[in-house]
Formats: structure tokens, sequence, C-alpha cells
């Protein structure tokens, strides 16, 4: 019975990569998401180097994506750890957490939601979700490929990860932010207080929703 | 310093909890009316949420090629539609999917159950709140767990959890900032979304500084927030359980869907080992694409954003060694949805939208607006929670007004609801025995009549102008009159009512207004409070019809539609009245049956047909009654269509005039346009804006009898809104609203005047037009 609904804040024409993409960073920058676009590796490097801030961490999945990342960030001199190495070293998930907090997490998004600038993440596994929760800062690499116009596209997307076996899934639209007291926005409760998205060109990182690893 | 988790071992039962004996109703009524802190701090939330939800709304009209897209039908009963194209198209989509699901329920929960199962969820389904609880304790003991993290869950609420857990000695932490909050205050929630919502930062300010032992800013909100992102940290690394709930439940993949914006409901359900979804059933939806569509709806009716910033699907232990359950909660919800027009109750989503239009609920806030669940919704289904008693005080208070109704996004019939929930406490419960008295009387027009006539006999020594002067006779000195009086001053009983005046009248000779009404025959329903307190209110309706040609008749059988006793809850008073209104007026040869009570046109084109659910034959004869029935202001708009500048003046002494929405012509009859272009083009005279003007002033049927202090207050917030115009004169069409607002003027002495549309378009009339024209048609103002 649920019909398609399409992407309702979307101009008819705007079908092009280039309209996705203006509205994708439309709406993630109206949720409080600040936008870099680069060009290749060192581009991204460059970009992580001067907004990262304290210990840099990312997801093994990050790594996988973006093999060059690493080496030209260690090369930067920001040296970048992966979390599950780091689990693997730690007696339980409240020490990992706490090695976790604060710093920079990196992960990688599965795609954009070009109606509402969500990153759609889908990390299974304790510390690479943590990564992307417990950081001050999170950075999320979004691959330029992987923008979806609608939600409604992101509801196939979402079939396609839960056959892929992945367990929690999450649409991350902006910082962590409340407005429980007052309704006065305020920015940064739980999860990360800065919220950046570097989305890279189609050809990088180019393993795009319809691979979903596990 | 102290911290409230710095103890490793369990806190005293309560000591962080619910106050979970909450005080008797009237109590916290009158501790709430007491609080002018909190009326402020509501109106303040509501206003601004209001602006944020027409924003993102708005945002979803801008495409032109959707709006045009046809609605589904729903299976259930849908409100007349309000808003964006946009908004009534998702609502009435959701609405169908919802009632599709209702209707098959037992079998969605199994699929679910089959799904979730086989992604190694453990489901337990729970009859009702002690076995919920009882699983989730149990559950405790099995794995040892002394510490327990929640995000938040309005079930866990509903079936009071956090006691079950603190009575076995296990601390139970909020993460939720505003739940945080109101269990560092030992109290519930008083919003769904907001849960202190109803606090300034000042209290929370204060609060914070006495559980973590230092001084907490008092003005930096930002600094507060932090204060929980530090304190509860520890409780996240520490809890061996973490608690969540759920905003959907998907029934294809087995998913829980939950939303949120401030990240703990992800550390809640990630770090602890074990994980429980707390869920009432009815929050299951087929698939996916319906959980996009109600994401679309949910966020913007909840906090006025396109979406949350986190919206996460968990379908099953996402972590080696992770445990999940899913606690899948009946208590009352099957009985719902055995019960007709109550079942649509389940399509809600818990968006709280209800509660951020509700007049009264801005007044008392949610700790009196509602049991556990507060707001439209909470008057509703707190009798299949918590029992009828626990709803009996706060269903009083709700003014029928229908705002919530208008912004629903699954289009719950909240106001027709919770008149049936008011029948039903009346029935079992009882109500007031004057106010029943009354009822009694009032549905016998000629003992009515009799003592009516008596009354206004005997109350004409205190009668001054428009109004009756009580202090006159020293009745004032008694509390209890002093009490409904002194913030409105009681209008004066007519000598003569509008249908002695009427039967005697000499009908109008012409020539008549350029309209194509002419030779129509119309019957006018004069309406109780207006034959009894507004005559003149009555001779300027029919001038006005008479004026454009028509011939109007005055049916003698008439007395009252039965709206009074529909609005107490008192049907039987209410049917004998609607059938005597059925009779009298069904035989008349009329085209139209015309009324300038706008809330009798609501009664009878709308109430009707449910208050005779079960007698079809009068269901049948209201509903052709119902085909002739009109408000004045549809007729002189669509049928009259009296051409601009008909009536207009170089110079009105009502200038400039202000137009109060009747809460019901505004969100019933869909009446916003009509009355703006009679006064701006057919009178030509300069209107200024009222803020909220469909915003409901207070009178509120039978609430500004039984609760005077919430319609005072609701008053003065239109007063206030009204005094910003800078208007001479408040215009408005119904009778009501009028009593109303000339009483609270009266008593604040405003220099205000306070028309029926039909008395402002009766003062504009030609003197060659109808009868002799009576000056006297317009009240004077006060000095």
């Amino acid at each position: 019975m649920p019909r398609y609904w399409g992407c309702p804040l979307m101009a008819p024409d705007a079908t092009t990569p280039r309209d996705l993409l203006d509205l994708f960073t439309r709406h993630a920058q109206a949720a409080g998401a600040q936008i870099v676009q680069v060009a290749d590796v060192a581009a991204a490097v460059a970009t992580i180097a001067t907004i990262s801030d304290g210990p840099l961490r990312c997801t093994a999945a990050t790594q996988a994506r973006y093999p060059a990342l690493g080496p030209a960030l260690i090369a930067a001199g920001l040296p970048l750890a992966v979390a599950e190495e780091i689990a693997a070293g730690l007696p339980d998930p409240p020490t990992l957490a706490a090695t976790l907090a604060g710093g920079t997490g990196l992960v990688t998004a599965y795609a954009g939601i070009a109606e509402t600038g969500s990153l759609v993440l889908a990390d299974d596994g304790l510390a690479p979700r943590l990564v992307s929760m417990l950081p001050d800062m999170c950075i999320v690499l979004l691959p330029g490929a992987a923008l979806l116009p609608a939600l409604d596209d992101a509801a196939r997307l979402l079939i396609d990860l839960d056959r892929a076996g992945h367990r929690y899934v999450s649409f991350v639209t902006g910082p962590s932010r409340t407005a429980d007291i007052e309704r006065v926005l305020t920015i940064g409760v739980q999860g990360p207080k800065e919220l950046y998205i570097i989305i890279t060109a189609a050809e990088e990182g180019d393993a795009t929703y319809d691979q979903p690893t596990r | 310093m102290t911290s409230p988790h710095d103890n490793a071992g369990p806190r005293s039962p309560g000591a962080g909890g619910t106050d979970h004996d909450p005080l008797p109703f009237d109590q916290r009524y009158r501790r709430a009316l007491d609080d002018a802190q909190l009326q402020r701090n509501l109106l303040n939330f509501q206003r601004s949420w209001q602006g944020s939800r027409e924003g993102t709304f708005a945002a979803y009209a801008e495409n032109p090629e959707r709006a045009a897209r046809p609605a589904l039908p729903a299976g259930g009963h849908l409100p007349p539609a309000k808003g964006s194209a946009e908004f009534q198209a998702m609502r009435a989509e959701l609405a169908a999917i919802k009632d599709a699901v209702i209707a098959q329920l037992p079998g969605y929960i199994d699929q679910f159950q089959q799904a979730a199962e086989a992604h190694g969820i453990r489901v337990y389904r729970a009859v009702d709140a002690a076995a919920a609880n009882g699983y989730v304790r149990d559950l405790c003991q099995a794995r040892g767990i002394r510490h327990v993290v929640k995000s938040k869950t309005m079930v866990s609420e509903e079936i009071e959890l956090n006691g079950a857990l603190e009575a076995e000695g296990i601390t139970v932490v909020e993460t939720d900032l505003g739940e945080w909050i109101q269990q560092l205050a030992h109290e519930r929630p008083s919003h769904m979304v907001m849960p202190a919502i109803h606090k300034s930062r000042l209290q929370v300010a204060d609060l914070l500084s006495r559980a973590v032992g230092r001084p907490v800013s008092r003005e930096d909100i930002g600094a507060q927030v932090s204060v929980a992102r530090t304190e509860l940290r520890r409780d996240f690394l520490e809890a061996g359980l973490g608690i969540s709930g759920a905003n959907a439940l998907i029934a294809s993949s087995g998913t829980v869907m939950f939303i949120e914006n401030e990240g703990n409901a992800r550390l809640v359900t990630t770090l602890p080992r074990v994980h429980v979804v707390l869920a009432g059933v009815e929050k299951l939806v087929p698939d996916y694409n319906a959980a996009m569509l109600q994401l679309r709806l949910l966020a913007r009716s909840a906090t006025g954003q396109a979406i949350t910033s986190y919206t996460t699907f968990l379908s099953g232990p996402p972590d080696p060694g992770k445990e999940m359950h899913i606690v899948l909660v009946d208590n009352g919800r099957m009985r719902m949805r055995a019960t007709p027009l109550i079942r649509d109750a389940l399509r809600c989503i818990r968006c709280a939208a209800c509660a951020d239009v509700c007049p009264p609920y801005a007044v008392v806030g949610g700790h009196v607006f509602g049991h556990i669940y507060s707001g439209a919704i909470g008057l509703v289904n707190t009798p299949y929670h918590h029992g009828l008693e626990a709803d009996a005080g706060p269903q009083s208070l709700c003014i029928s007004c229908n705002a919530c109704a208008t912004v629903c996004p699954v289009g719950i019939p909240l106001p027709q609801q919770i008149l049936a929930i008011r029948a039903q406490v009346v029935e079992e419960l009882g109500m007031p025995a004057p106010l029943r008295a009354a009822l009694e009387l009032w549905a016998h027009p000629r003992l009515a009549d009799v003592a009516l006539r008596a009354a206004a006999l005997a109350t004409a020594p205190l009668r001054a102008g428009a109004f009756t002067r009580l202090e006159r006779s020293g009745a004032t000195l008694i509390p209890q009159v002093h009490r409904l009086t002194s913030w409105r001053t009681p209008p004066a009983l007519a000598r003569r009512p509008a249908r002695d005046r009427l039967r005697t009248r000499q009908a109008a000779p012409g020539p008549h207004l350029d309209s194509p009404a002419r030779g129509l025959r119309v019957a006018y329903f004069i309406q109780c409070l207006t034959d009894r307190l507004f005559p003149r209110m009555a001779l300027a309706v029919v001038r006005v019809l008479e004026a454009c040609g028509i011939t109007v008749v005055v049916p003698e059988a008439q007395h009252c539609c039965g709206l009074p006793g529909i609005d107490a809850g008192a049907l039987d008073p209410a049917r004998a009245m609607a059938r005597q209104t059925i009779e009298g007026l069904e035989q008349v040869r009329a085209d139209y049956i015309l009324t300038a009570g706008a809330s009798c046109a609501v009664a009878i084109l709308h109430d009707y047909e449910r208050l005779f659910a079960g007698e079809p034959l009068w269901q049948l004869r209201a509903r052709v009654l119902a085909e002739r029935v009109i408000d004045f202001t549809t007729f002189m708009d669509s049928v009259a269509r009296l051409a601009p500048g008909t009536l207009a003046r170089p110079h009105s002494p009502f200038a400039p005039v202000t137009y109060h929405n009747f809460c019901q012509s505004a969100n019933v009859l869909n009446l916003d346009a009509a009355p703006r272009r009679l006064i701006t083009e057919v009178l030509g005279l300069e209107l200024r804006e009222l803020p909220e003007s469909s915003v409901c002033c207070g009178f509120g049927g039978s609430t500004s009898v039984t609760r005077p202090a919430v319609a005072a207050q609701i008053l003065v917030r239109k007063l206030e809104n009204v005094r910003q115009t800078g208007a001479r004169t408040v215009v408005t069409d119904n009778p009501g609203c009028i009593l109303h607002l000339r009483g609270g003027i009266d008593a604040q002495k405003l220099p205000l005047r306070v028309l029926h549309l039909a008395e402002l378009l009766a003062a504009h009339l030609p003197v060659t037009a109808g009868p002799a024209a009576h000056p006297t048609a317009v009240p004077p103002a006060p000095p």
C-alpha cells in the first residue's frame, strides 16, 4: 500500500548529480553540519588536518574504503588509529568507551539523503559505532556517488543493508543537539558537538551502498 | 561534592526517581493555577513551536507538483483537513496505513515477532503494566544488573517501570536531558516530547546545582546542558542494562526505529550489554516506506524539525555477546482497538502536537492536563491505561476548540473522542449536581422558558445596560459567585427574548441590496444565548437577511440545539434537545435554515451524527436537516454574495476592527477567508489581523462554568492579543465568544466593542434598506 513519495523538496527537474549535491548540502548545513568537497585524497587529508582536534580514530571500514588516507595522514603528522585495533587491546567495553571519548572520530557513510541532509551510517561492532558517538567531533567521509534523492530511496537501502546483515543503521543529520530547556537550541549533548561531512569525488572510495560489506 | 551517581550501591528507592504518588487532581490543578511562571514558560513554548512547525511544513508545500496528490481514504474517522495540501495528503496516507495495521494488528504483531526473533531478539508480549515491569525486573535479577540507563520511553512512564525497579534496589538513570531534569525534580514528564518544558532555565539551574553539588549557571543553557554530558557519561559506562523506547516497529523486518536529537538513545542501545525495548503494540508499521512517511510527519510535528539528529534502525543484537529484548505492551490497547471511535487513537505517533496548540494546556501544563500521557491524546488514552477516574479531572479541562485535530499528523478525531470520554465520566462517575439540574431543566423548553422569564424579572434591578451588576445584590461577597464573575461580568437577561421581538416585527419593505439571494426563504434558528441574552443580535441578523430581499421565517418550535449537553457530556439531555430541534425545524418550508450561532451549526452539522450513533432513524433525520443548515458567515459569503463595497461607508465608528476567529468556525467549518472578505470587501473596513485569531477565547462550552480559572486565563491571552491590534471593535460570529469577550472586556474596563458579524453588517446597512434602521442594534461602547 505505501506509495513512493519521491523527494518533496526537490524541484521537478532537480535530478542531476549537481542538483542532488546542492540539495544535500543545503539541508545538511541547515541541520548544523559543515560540508567540504574534496577532489582527491590529498585534499581530504589537508581538510582533516585542519579541522580535527585531539586524537584521531577511524573505523576499519573507513581504512578499507580509503586505503590511501591512513598513510597520507600519518605522513602529515596525524596518527590515525583504528578503533577495532584499539578495542583488541582493551579488557572491556567501558574501558574502550572511556578511551574513545573526546577527540575526533572519522567514519564513512553508506549514503547521503538529499531530502534531509542525512548521512546513512551502518557500522556493526561496538568499537566502530562508538567512533561516531563518543568523540567531540565527528568527520564523515561521503562518497559523492552515494547521494540518494529521498527518504524513500533510503528505505530501499535499509532493506539492502538489512539483508546484508547490518543490525544497527542510523541516519545522522547534523551534530547532537537538544532544545529541552526553554526550547533553546543547544548543540552537543551526548553525541558529537561538531559534524563535518567530507564529500569525496565519485571515484574515491567508490564502494557505494549497493555493495554493503559486513 | 556529591553526585546522584556517586554511590556504588543502589540508591534509596525514589531518591532520584519519580514521584510515584502524585497529588490528587484538585491539588495539582490549584497549584498550577497559582504558578504564573509555569504559564509564561508554556505560552512561550507553544508560540515558538508553532512557528517552527509551520516553517517545516511550509517548506514541503514549495513543490507545486506534489500538492495535487490525492489522499487515500482512512479506514476510521478523519477530521476536516487543515494546513497545506502536502500535510493533508501525508496525514491521510499515514492514517490509512495505521488504520490498516490496527485492523490486522494481531497479524502484524506475529509478523514482527517472527522477523525479530529470526534476528536473535527476544520478544515478550506483556498484557499489562505488571507483566511488563515483571519481565524487566526478572531480567535484571537473572543477569545481576543493579544499574540501568534509559532513553526516552513514554511506555515506561505509562507502566511506572522506574518505581518497580527502584523498589528492588535497582538504580535507574534517565539520560534524555528533559527526562533527567524531571527525574531530579521527582516529577513525571509534563510533555511527551519535551518533558521539562514547563520549567525555566532558572528552575533547571537550581535543580542541577543541587544534584551535582556545585553552582550551575542560571543563565547559560549551554552550560546547563554540558552538566548532563559530564554527569551521565559514567552511568552509560557502568549500566548493565539500557532501556529504550521505539517510534516505530517495522513488521516486515523486525526492526525497531527510534529517533532522537541528543545521542543518548544511541549510547543507551550501544553501551550496556543488555538492551530492552519497551513499545506499545500500536507502534507497528508494515514496512520501511511507511516508517519514512512517519518520519516526515513525526519530527515536523514533534519538534518542528525536518528530521531529528539521529534516526536509528535496530534489527537485532548488533555486537557479539549483546542481548536484545523487546517488550510489546498491550495494557489496554486491545480494549481501545475494540472501542469504536477510540480505536483511531491507536494511530498516535506520540508527537505531542495536540498539547502544543492546546489553550488549557498552556494554562495548567501536562501534569494537570493529563495523567501520565498529557495533551489531548492523554485525555483519550488515560482511561484505558490508568482507569477512568484518573481522567475525570483532566478531561474536564478540554474546551472543545478542535485545535488539536488541525495539527494531529495522523488525523485522530481527538475532540470527539474526548467528548465521548467525558460522557463516560458523567455516566459512570456523575457530574456536579447543579450542572446536571441546569441541563435537565434546559432540556425542557417550556420549563426553561418560564424559568428564564422569571429570572429576567428577578435580576431586572441588577441590570445595567447589557450586563448584570451582581455586586448590587451583595452576591459577589459569596466566594463561589465572585470566582465566577469577577473576571467576566455576567450578561443581562433580556426583558423580552428575541423570539418575542421577532414575532411582532415588521418585515422590511425594501428597496433591497443587490444579492443573488433575493427571493430566498430562510428559516432563522435564533440560538438560545442570542434569544435570551442578545436579542438585538437576532434583530441584526434578520435585518441583514431582509435587506438582501430574503423572506425570513422564525419557526416557533425552537429552543436549543443541545450543544450544552454535548459539551458537558450529558448525552441524554443533549439528545432530547437535538430531537426537539430536528422535529421543530425539519418541517419548516425554507431554502435554508440559518443560525448565527456558529457553534450550533457545528453541533448540527458535525455532532448530531455521532450523538445518534445507534439510532439510524434519527441519524438520517439529522443528516437530512443538516443539508439545509448553514451558518450566517457562510451564508453571507457564499449565498448572499454582496458585491465589494456594497456596505462601505466613508466613516465607520467601528473601524479599525479585528476579527476573532471562533475556534470551531476556523477549525471545523474552515471559515478563515469568508468573514475577512465580508469585513474588508463588502464593508470596506480596515481589518487589523488578530494574533492567534483562531485560538479559543476560553468560553469553551461548559469549561468556563466548571473551570472558570482556566477560562479566565485563556481570555487574558485573547484580550492581550486584541489590545495589540489597536482595534476599536472585535468582531466574531459566535454568541458564546461574545458573551465571554464582552464580560471580560467589561470586567477589565477596556475601551472595546464586541460585535457579531451580523451586527457589524446591520450597522452599515443603508437607512433605506430594511425596516427603520435601529441605531440601537449596536451596543454602546463602555465609557
